[in-house]
C-alpha cells in the first residue's frame, strides 16, 4: 500500500515536473516526442503509486516478486527510447554540419578564385550561383 | 568507357592532405611533370601549418573551415569532381608515399578493365614499401573479411591510392565513411554493384610527418574497419 505522504509526493513530482516540461516544449526547447518520453519518468511511479493493486497484477503477470523491479524495468526502456532518439538526432547533426563544411568550404575557394580572376573585385552572385544553393542550404537548416 | 573516351576523359588528381606542407609542394611538381594532362585539387583538411599557402602556388585548392578527418576531406574532393563535371578522379596522398609517376599505370589500367574503381595494390608489386609486419597482417585480415562478405579479393584493402570512374564519382559524392575510409568504401563500392580492379603499384615510404595510426590505434583501427563492413554487407542504401 502506498502512504498517503507518497501520494502527495508523487503527485507534486509530477505537477512540478510536467510544468516544466510544459514550458519547455512551448517554448520549442524540446519537440512533442521527447515530451512524451521525458513525462513518463514522472508517469510511470505515479502510476505505480496510485494504483498499487493494477502493479500487484503485472508484477504477478511478469514473475516478478518486487513490484519496483517493473516500475524500473518500464523506466529504463523509456530512458533507452530517448537516449536512442537522442543519439539519432545527434548523429544526423554531425553528418549534416559535415557536409555544411564541406560546401561552406567549398564555396570559400570558389569565391576567392572569382576574386583572383576580378582581380580583386567580386563579381556580384546571380540568382542560379552558388552563393544562392548555399541560401538554399541554410534555409533547409532552418527548416530541419 | 572506351580508349579514345578515356583519352579525352577529364581527370581530377584529388590529394587530402593535413599538415603536408613540407612534402605537397614536391607532390604537384611530380603531377606537372607527368606526360597526362590532369587537373589537381588540394583539400587542406585545416591544417595549422604552410599546406595551404605551399599547395597554392601550384594547384587549386580547398582548405577546410575545420578539420573533417580523411574520409570529409576526400569526400570534398569527390564533391567537387562530381559538381565540375570530371570523368576520373584519382586520389593521392600529399605525403608523398604514392608517387605520381604511377598514375599513367592507374589511368592504363581503367582502359584495360573498364573497371568502375581501380585501386593500386603494394601487394601485387615485389618492388616498394610493404608497410610494417603487424599492419601488413591486418591488411590481409581486412582483405579475407572482404573476400567472405563481398566475394572479391582485394590485396591492399588499406590503399589510398585510387581511381574512380563517374559512377564511383557519384556515390562517393554522396556517401562516404568518415573514419579509416579506405576498406569500407571498398565495401560501400561492391554493395553498390560497382565493378573494382587492382594494379600494382609502387609505393615509398613517407619521408616527412608520421601516421596517425600506431601503438593500440592499430587494434582499434582492425575492430572498427572489420565491424563496419559487416555493417555495410548487413545494410548499404546508398
Amino acid at each position: 500500500m502506498t502512504t498517503l505522504q507518497t501520494k502527495v509526493v508523487l503527485i507534486l513530482f509530477f505537477l512540478v515536473y510536467l510544468g516544466y516540461l510544459t514550458r519547455s516544449a512551448a517554448r520549442n526547447h524540446i519537440d512533442i516526442y521527447d515530451y512524451f518520453s521525458l513525462s513518463c519518468v514522472a508517469l510511470l511511479p505515479l502510476g505505480f503509486g496510485l494504483l498499487p493493486s493494477l502493479v500487484t497484477v503485472i508484477s504477478h503477470w511478469m514473475g516478478v516478486a518486487f513490484p519496483f523491479v517493473v516500475l524500473f524495468g518500464a523506466l529504463f526502456v523509456v530512458i533507452f527510447i530517448y537516449l536512442h532518439r537522442l543519439l539519432n538526432k545527434i548523429n544526423r547533426q554531425i553528418q549534416f554540419n559535415k557536409q555544411l563544411v564541406q560546401e561552406i568550404s567549398l564555396l570559400k575557394s570558389s569565391l576567392e578564385n572569382r576574386k583572383d580572376a576580378a582581380g580583386g573585385a567580386l563579381p556580384l552572385p546571380t540568382a542560379n550561383s552558388e552563393t544562392m544553393r548555399a541560401r538554399t542550404l541554410c534555409g533547409d537548416v532552418l527548416q530541419d | 568507357m572506351s580508349e579514345p573516351a578515356i583519352q579525352a576523359a577529364r581527370v581530377l588528381v584529388v590529394i587530402p592532405c593535413y599538415n603536408e606542407g613540407k612534402s605537397i609542394r614536391g607532390v604537384l611538381e611530380q603531377i606537372r611533370a607527368l606526360d597526362e594532362r590532369v587537373d589537381t585539387l588540394v583539400v587542406d583538411d585545416g591544417s595549422q601549418d604552410d599546406t595551404s599557402e605551399q599547395a597554392r602556388l601550384l594547384s587549386c585548392c580547398v582548405r577546410l573551415v575545420m578539420n573533417l578527418g580523411i574520409g570529409g576531406a576526400v569526400q570534398t574532393g569527390y564533391r567537387y569532381a562530381r559538381e565540375n563535371n570530371y570523368d576520373l578522379c584519382i586520389q593521392l596522398d600529399g605525403d608523398g608515399q604514392h608517387p605520381p609517376n604511377q598514375i599513367p599505370v592507374l589511368l592504363a589500367a581503367v582502359r584495360a578493365t573498364g573497371a568502375n574503381m581501380v585501386i593500386g595494390s603494394r601487394f601485387l608489386s615485389t618492388q616498394g614499401f610493404r608497410s610494417t609486419r603487424v599492419r601488413r597482417i591486418g591488411i590481409r585480415l581486412i582483405s579475407m573479411t572482404c573476400r567472405r562478405l563481398f566475394g572479391l579479393k582485394v590485396t591492399d584493402p588499406t590503399s589510398g591510392f585510387r581511381l574512380c570512374d563517374r559512377r564511383a564519382i557519384s556515390l562517393f559524392a554522396e556517401q562516404y565513411p568518415q573514419d579509416f575510409p579506405e576498406p569500407v568504401s571498398i565495401g560501400y563500392a561492391l554493395a553498390a554493384g560497382l565493378k573494382i580492379g587492382e594494379v600494382p603499384v609502387r609505393m615509398i615510404e613517407r619521408v616527412h610527418g608520421s601516421s596517425s595510426i600506431t601503438g593500440l590505434k592499430n587494434l582499434a583501427y582492425m575492430l572498427r574497419v572489420l565491424g563496419n563492413l559487416v555493417l555495410v554487407r548487413l545494410d548499404f542504401n546508398p
